[in-house]
């Protein structure tokens, strides 16, 4: 029993988390981010990767069944657990880390799961699996679906939309060709992006078209919130605005730095945002975001390897067209102008200047390859918090 | 030198490269507690958590998935490190002195793109896919100029056995007259270990390619074959370009070690520091500057060669 | 004794996994049995103290197979269960040139008059092999295959539809290229 003890004691020095943010509640995803950090725990990439599932908020109706089929794709040990607000964040990932080490709770999970069905399906068809198990569901765009002649819905493993007289193995519709971007007859794969990715905008899901890793067509949407997230910092509060500018920014950069495949310089942006929510001083963050500028901004191979992709700026691309590099850059210095004491007044991002944005997104995104897309969405700054909340006031 | 092509031999072999590759991870764990704000000792020790969490994790299935092939590709790294290390000398002992070691070294790289292609399709996920794509664009890109830059020591050697070339070496290390091929490699084993900067294949934003859908011991071997790769890689520069186990004072086998770890350590270090190196980037570059480079260094040293005898 | 047992397993390794490409229903099952089988070869001619043609083969076999699965599956199915496919096509025809191909294959090699080796060779077996098959012939060879390799490129730049001055412009003087999808060269 010595060495299962050791090894369960030394797994749980290294728990790997996956993360899934309701949109509004960013703050709380943050806090974990931190809180990993300083445990010196790690960011799950994919439920294959994880150890913890943390959902963050109150995720709605689509969401919820999206976490249902992540948590049945983690490999186990495994535990799962719900921060609804900051200050629960610590004790919430104990209990989590108590369950993961507990081997009697983990024995019988295992054993309560079923074993006939394999049980790992492709994380990014999730939506469309919410969507079989509720068929009729508002919200959901699968008007022209027809999936009647799929055995055991669960067992799809790819997204399809209107092949349907076909079906292999599984219950996996055959692939149909479509002609790519220079006019070749390829396959296609119906692939939903999101809306449990790492650095990605919460609650997105874009349904793509994929050529080989191309993406022809897209679709985007976001999924809303079961609710409103309670207890967000009162607007006067001091340098409130800058604050929230710091942090938000810093975010935003973090993500395309991490997605460039940088991670140092990713983790820097996220230290400074953390430092911002637990109230540091502005001034000192000013410099350190004056220093990441420099360092960011002097990389020939960012510069080389980021070059012309375009990032979509607000709702209406108005003159010169901007790179996801700039843009990034543009994030990081207006946080240090902020921080700095500048506090222009934004424009609030209203609803409808973000759906516009919502609805650019997929154009942006045709014709790239996935790696350039995931730049672009993660350049645009798209606030699914307002989209989401107002998705559900429509619903109801 | 001293063939030592026995079971014994050959078992402590993998021994010291797992030793070297674990030590590899430590350096990276630290280099990445340093950053996050902890302290590089609370790092250290991060792999030997990792694999004890691997260890106890479960392994998954895939609906539909081609799991022989998954397998193969799961396994494949580690069996490709240690089939690499036949050749590499270590000191003045190497395990296999076959005449053809540099072309067997090469061999075992391209066993890569199987390898690392069927990790990614095996599991039937678009994500793994997608990171199997990159690394064969991406290892078109790679493989010729290493070819190349593997070309001109032997060259210089006047022989494709990995003994001959550290023996020519005596004197001056090949590092000193073939930089550019010592670069072209040292990049190249970065990118057939998918290692960053030139990682995309097992990127994060398709929630880690060629690892999206492996947990547990499959995980773990993918992990330890990466590092077992780079180190490898590392190793063999030392015997291709910095003279093997050539040095003052210490014994030889120390100096191989040393040379070896602190090469190791400057390609984990890289990992953190420089941003990705996309594979649709990389090719145009790869093909007009870099092939053209490496064929110009092999140039020289044949010319050097020639008007030396 | 050993290494005749060896040699046969590789050779029954070889042919079974020839075998395979045609009995197994994906493309990368097919794909990868068929460099299985080349690997074998491979070691076979290892074997024969060929090292660096039997490496060599091994290598090159292993590149193209992989560079292969790539295209059959970019046209035939993306994902591997996708729908099982039979390896086999034109049944009668097929049957009819393969047994033709390997009769006159096997009729040549025991009826062809081979040389009797005038001294074992000396020094490099791959030299010395080379020197034997194409020694006369060198010449020939040293044309054809610039040749082959100029085909290929001018198969390349035919078969693509964009050419430089799509790329470079009408009097080839744009300073970087009107690309359709970006490189890493170009301003």
């Amino acid at each position: 029993m010595g060495l299962r003890d050791s090894i369960a004691q030394g797994a749980l020095r290294r728990v790997h988390v996956l993360l899934v943010e309701t949109p509004g509640w960013a703050e709380v995803r943050m806090a974990v981010e931190g809180e990993l950090r300083l445990r010196g725990w790690k960011a799950a990439t994919s439920p294959a990767d994880a150890d913890i599932l943390v959902v963050c908020g109150a995720p709605g109706h689509e969401l919820a069944s999206v976490c249902a089929r992540v948590w049945s794709q983690m490999p186990g040990p495994r535990s799962r657990v719900t921060v609804d607000v900051t200050r629960d964040v610590s004790t919430a990932l104990d209990s989590a880390a108590d369950e993961l080490g507990d081997d009697d709770a983990q024995r019988r999970d295992a054993r309560a799961r079923p074993t006939s069905m394999p049980q790992g399906l492709d994380e990014h068809s999730s939506v469309d699996h919410a969507g079989m198990d509720h068929p009729g569901m508002p919200g959901m765009d699968h008007s022209g679906m027809d999936h009647s002649d799929m055995p055991g819905m669960d067992h799809s493993g790819m997204a399809t939309h209107d092949h349907t007289t076909m079906s292999g193995p599984s219950g996996i519709p055959l692939a149909s060709g479509a002609p790519d971007r220079d006019g070749l007859e390829m396959d296609v794969l119906h692939v939903p992006l999101g809306p449990v990715l790492p650095h990605w905008h919460a609650g997105l899901v874009v349904d793509c078209v994929l050529h080989g890793d191309v993406i022809g067509q897209a679709e985007a949407k976001v999924l809303p919130a079961a609710g409103v997230p309670v207890g967000l910092p009162p607007d006067g509060s001091a340098g409130g605005e800058q604050r929230r500018v710091v942090v938000r920014n810093c975010d935003q950069a973090a993500r395309v730095l991490a997605l460039a495949g940088w991670p140092s310089a990713a983790t820097r942006a996220q230290r400074i945002r953390d430092a911002a929510l637990v109230g540091a001083a502005l001034a000192d963050l000013g410099a350190q975001l004056e220093s990441l500028v420099r360092t960011v901004g002097r990389s020939r191979l960012l510069r080389w390897t980021l070059r012309g992709i375009p990032a979509a700026i607000g709702a209406v691309g108005s003159g010169e067209p901007v790179t996801v590099r700039e843009r990034m850059l543009d994030l990081l210095r207006e946080a240090a102008q902020s921080a700095g004491g500048a506090s222009e007044r934004h424009a609030a991002s209203d609803v409808a200047s973000q759906q516009e944005l919502l609805r650019a997104l997929p154009a942006l995104i045709e014709g790239t390859d996935v790696a350039t897309a995931r730049l672009i969405i993660a350049a645009a700054s798209l606030d699914t918090a307002s989209l989401a909340i107002s998705g559900a006031m429509r619903h109801e | 030198m001293s063939s030592l092509l026995n079971p014994a031999w050959a078992l402590l072999a993998a021994v010291v490269l797992g030793v070297l590759a674990l030590v590899g991870a430590g350096v990276h764990g630290m280099v990445i507690a340093r950053s996050e704000g902890r302290s590089a000792r609370s790092g250290a020790l991060s792999p030997v958590f990792e694999l004890a969490r691997l260890l106890r994790q479960r392994r998954r299935r895939t609906v539909a998935a081609d799991v022989l092939l998954w397998r193969v590709g799961c396994g494949g790294l580690v069996v490709v490190a240690l089939l690499k290390t036949a050749v590499i000398p270590f000191g003045s002992w190497i395990l296999a002195d076959i005449p053809v070691g540099i072309v067997w070294f090469n061999a075992m790289d391209v066993l890569l793109w199987a390898v690392l292609w069927l990790l990614g399709w095996g599991a039937n996920s678009a994500y793994g896919l997608i990171g199997g794509y990159r690394f064969l664009s991406q290892a078109v890109s790679y493989e010729l100029p290493l070819m190349f830059a593997l070309v001109t020591p032997a060259v210089a050697a006047h022989s494709l056995q990995v003994s001959e070339v550290v023996a020519a070496q005596n004197g001056l290390w090949f590092v000193v007259w073939m930089p550019v091929a010592f670069l072209i490699f040292c990049a190249s084993v970065i990118a057939f270990s998918s290692w960053s900067p030139f990682g995309t294949a097992a990127g994060s934003d398709i929630a880690g390619g060629i690892l999206s859908e492996i947990s547990g011991v499959d995980r773990l071997l993918v992990l330890a074959g990466r590092y077992a790769l780079l180190t490898t890689g590392a190793a063999f520069a030392v015997a291709m370009f910095l003279g093997g186990g050539a040095g003052p004072l210490l014994p030889d086998w120390l100096w191989t070690l040393l040379k070896t770890l602190l090469l190791l350590f400057v390609f984990v270090a890289l990992r953190h520091r420089l941003p990705a190196i996309r594979p649709d980037r990389l090719a145009e570059v790869a093909w007009i500057i870099v092939l053209p480079l490496a064929l110009l260094q092999t140039l020289f040293v044949a010319i050097v060669v020639v008007v030396g005898r | 004794m050993l290494a005749v047992i060896v040699f046969c397993a590789l050779a029954v390794v070889a042919i079974a996994s020839g075998v395979a490409v045609f009995r197994v229903d994906s493309m990368a099952r097919a794909t990868y049995a068929l460099a299985i089988s080349f690997v074998a070869v491979g070691a076979m001619l290892l074997m024969f103290d060929l090292d660096y043609i039997g490496v060599i083969t091994i290598l090159m076999m292993v590149m193209e197979m992989a560079i292969m699965a790539i295209y059959m599956i970019m046209f035939m199915g993306m994902n591997p269960a996708l729908m099982p496919m039979s390896m086999v096509h034109n049944n009668r025809w097929a049957l009819i040139l393969s047994a033709g191909t390997f009769v006159l294959l096997a009729a040549g090699v025991l009826l062809v008059p081979w040389p009797a080796p005038a001294e074992s060779p000396t020094g490099d077996l791959t030299a010395s092999l080379g020197e034997t098959i194409m020694g006369s012939k060198m010449l020939v060879m040293l044309t054809v295959s610039p040749i082959l390799f100029a085909t290929i490129i001018a198969a390349l730049v035919l078969a693509n539809p964009r050419g430089r001055y799509d790329r470079w412009g009408d009097d080839l003087k744009r300073r970087s290229p009107h690309d359709l999808r970006r490189g890493g060269l170009g301003g």
